[in-house]
């Protein structure tokens, strides 16, 4: 039986971010004193300074620099949550028991970390279980606050049921090929040497396997929990989910799409054609009615996944990775702009919704302008990133029209991907609007923004406007 | 073993498991449904001892039924939880449910009915249990080290805890290692979340 290889010294990054963990939570033991926002400053910096020790020489490096970028933005956030935090996990002002909020996003994150290196199921199955396993308790974790007692549910549930269908696909894997390794040879063996029937159970394995990833990623039909859980979850917890679980996805399918890199088998991308085609819709057409903006995210989740989904259709191979990595961190960049827009307005105004982001354009117009980038590079604006990325990924399309026999589906998937689009610029600017169009009210005060939030979100904007105009300026789109 | 029996014994013991797991789901009394998952994970266990893996069932039977269900069933007597109500049926949902669930059984099952080996009487589940099955005629037949199916046949008594420590301790090692990292991540979750926090 062949098996994969690993060395200790690929996982120094995952065992460093583990370790990292476990001093804080020895530090909330043994330190009682010690302020709890400590911890938030030392996790989110040595997440980062864990990113030094990775090389770049794996296939999915990119995606593992996102998550651990994700990951310090998202203990980040939480530090300057943490009042929220204080009043729903202990009711009171003290910050007793938080601490595990800023320590479980870096035991998720060396499990994203291992994902991105692993060569067979094995390895994949238990990382994305580190991952898993460390979200349910996230997302469940203001036990004072009934909407997220109902998004730590509803995701242990739903997650344990695409984890069943993982596994039960990781079986049919070992049944069909005898090993657990992903790669392109297994794939050819069992397609033309081995028995016609065993094509048929080794394509049941990878419609399960696949079927695990969506979970991750948000795309139909495993899409179901998203809206209930963002809405529901700790803010800091949300843009996890959002993003770092959103890499870790991705990660998996394009791991798990790899090997069919240099064969174009019609019927597993008719379906892929089907399920992004269905992504797009659901989330675009769902977003529309929104009013909360969690929840908005949380739709607007599902339909830039279909928009990810669309390269992988193009193709498997490294530059499709490429590609999807740039628009993850084209989304991560706006999407933890506009969730610590949300945290801010929630902790200063009391409100996820909407109507909370009212005249924010006469009473803070820089944060105004802020927000108004982050959201219009989410609808794809042009002149920032969001705009590069969508543009990319229309041209991926257009590109798979090589395959003749499919060009009738592609052009129905076209039309809803234009469909989509538009219909974003309508509920992303539902936000924008309400900043410029509405008038405030008597009690509205000005927002006065917290340090980090100011640093991340501004850092966040420069990104986007620098990382979208540049290719412009030089003319290489 | 007399492949018969073996063949007769898995699927007794495989029914029950099914029937019960839906016992679990179909029940209202808390207490029934831990009854219930309990038949189920005993019978897995049974089905476990068929296949030759007899350090996987009593394991099974330890830390599931043994350990995992009585905490359950400690928990479910100690808050006292009532019987869930009976919620207004919503049929097409429910239909849909059956659909789905339908659809995804008959897929898998005409998967594994088109299996070689699956309907000529040589069932690929007999191949890891009885001694005197041919590689051929199971599961995953094909050429290389690529060819898969048949685990190979453990020859020693008390070899499968060998085997399983092997693997575990070289091969997938540092999979294991990594594993660990959820229980690390479970364990601060249940702290976190069962936790009383102290108001002074």
């Amino acid at each position: 039986m062949i098996s994969a290889t690993y060395t200790w010294a690929q996982f120094i990054p995952e065992f460093t971010l583990v370790g990292l963990a476990t001093l804080i939570l020895m530090a909330d033991c043994f330190l009682p004193k010690l302020p709890k926002s400590f911890y938030a400053l030392f996790g989110a910096a040595g997440a980062v300074a864990a990113a030094f020790f990775m090389n770049g020489e794996a296939e999915l490096s990119q995606f593992r620099m996102l998550a651990v970028i994700a990951t310090a933005l998202t203990i980040l956030l939480a530090y300057d949550y943490r009042k929220i935090t204080c009043e729903a996990v202990s009711g009171t002002d003290s910050e007793e028991g938080s601490s595990e909020l800023y320590a479980l996003p870096l035991i998720a994150c060396a499990g994203i970390c291992a994902l991105t290196q692993a060569k067979d199921i094995i390895m994949l199955f238990v990382s994305l279980e580190v991952v898993t396993l460390s979200s349910y308790v996230l997302a469940g974790y203001f036990r004072r606050n009934q909407g997220s007692i109902e998004a730590g549910v509803k995701y242990l549930i739903l997650g344990a049921m695409s984890t069943g269908l993982l596994v039960f696909g990781a079986a049919w894997y070992y049944g069909m090929t005898g090993t657990f390794l992903l790669d392109a040879a297994v794939v050819y063996h069992v397609f033309f040497a081995a028995d016609p029937a065993m094509s048929v159970g080794f394509m049941l394995a990878m419609a399960l396997l696949l079927a695990g990833a969506f979970f991750k990623t948000g795309t139909a039909p495993m899409h179901i929990w998203i809206p209930d859980v963002y809405q529901g979850a700790p803010t800091p917890v949300s843009a996890f989910l959002a993003v770092a679980s959103k890499t870790a996805g991705f990660a998996v399918l394009c791991m798990l799409l790899a090997p069919f890199a240099d064969m174009q088998l019609v019927p597993m991308l008719q379906c892929l054609v089907i399920l992004t085609a269905i992504t797009l819709l659901i989330g675009n057409l769902g977003a529309i009615g929104q009013t909360n903006a969690k929840r908005l995210l949380g739709y607007s989740s599902i339909a830039q996944a279909g928009f990810i989904m669309v390269f992988l259709i193009n193709g498997t191979g490294a530059e499709a990775q490429a590609q999807v990595a740039s628009y993850l961190t084209a989304y991560l960049l706006a999407t933890m702009a506009a969730f610590y827009a949300i945290a801010m307005v929630r902790t200063q105004r009391g409100s996820e919704e909407i109507s909370a982001f009212r005249a924010l354009g006469k009473t803070n117009p820089v944060i105004a302008f802020l927000i108004t980038v982050a959201f219009a590079s989410l609808a794809g604006v042009p002149l920032t990133y969001g705009f590069i990325v969508k543009f990319d990924s229309f041209c991926a399309l257009v590109n798979a029209y090589a395959l003749e026999d499919m060009s009738c589906w592609f052009t129905t998937l076209l039309i809803i991907m234009i469909i989509g689009a538009a219909a974003g610029f309508y509920y992303y600017f539902k936000v924008i609007r309400e900043m410029y169009w509405e008038k405030p009210q008597a009690e509205d005060k000005p927002l006065c923004i917290p340090m980090v939030t100011a640093g991340v979100m501004t850092a966040c904007v420069i990104l986007l406007i620098a990382l979208g105009t540049w290719p412009l300026l030089t003319g290489n789109l | 073993m007399d492949a018969a029996i073996s063949s007769i014994l898995f699927y007794l013991f495989a029914t029950i498991a099914v029937l019960s797991a839906f016992g679990v789901v179909a029940s209202r009394n808390p207490v029934n449904s831990a009854m219930c998952m309990a038949l189920s994970f005993a019978s897995t266990a049974a089905v476990y001892f068929g296949m030759g893996a007899q350090f996987l069932g009593i394991v099974q039977i330890i830390v599931y039924a043994g350990a995992i269900l009585v905490l359950f069933l400690f928990v479910v007597m100690m808050l006292d939880v009532k019987s869930e109500e009976a919620n207004l049926s919503n049929l097409p949902r429910a239909i849909i449910g059956v659909v789905i669930a339908g659809v995804f059984a008959g897929m898998v099952t005409k998967a594994a009915l088109l299996l070689p080996g699956a309907t000529d009487g040589v069932c690929p589940v007999k191949a890891l249990c009885c001694e005197d099955c041919k590689p051929e005629a199971t599961a995953a037949t094909a050429e290389g080290e690529l060819s898969g199916g048949a685990l190979p046949q453990l020859a020693e008594d008390n070899a499968d805890v060998k085997t399983l420590g092997a693997t575990l301790f070289s091969q997938y090692n540092i999979p294991f290692v990594i594993l660990s990292f959820a229980l690390l991540a479970g364990t601060v979750g249940a702290v976190a979340l069962g936790r009383k926090i102290r108001k002074d």
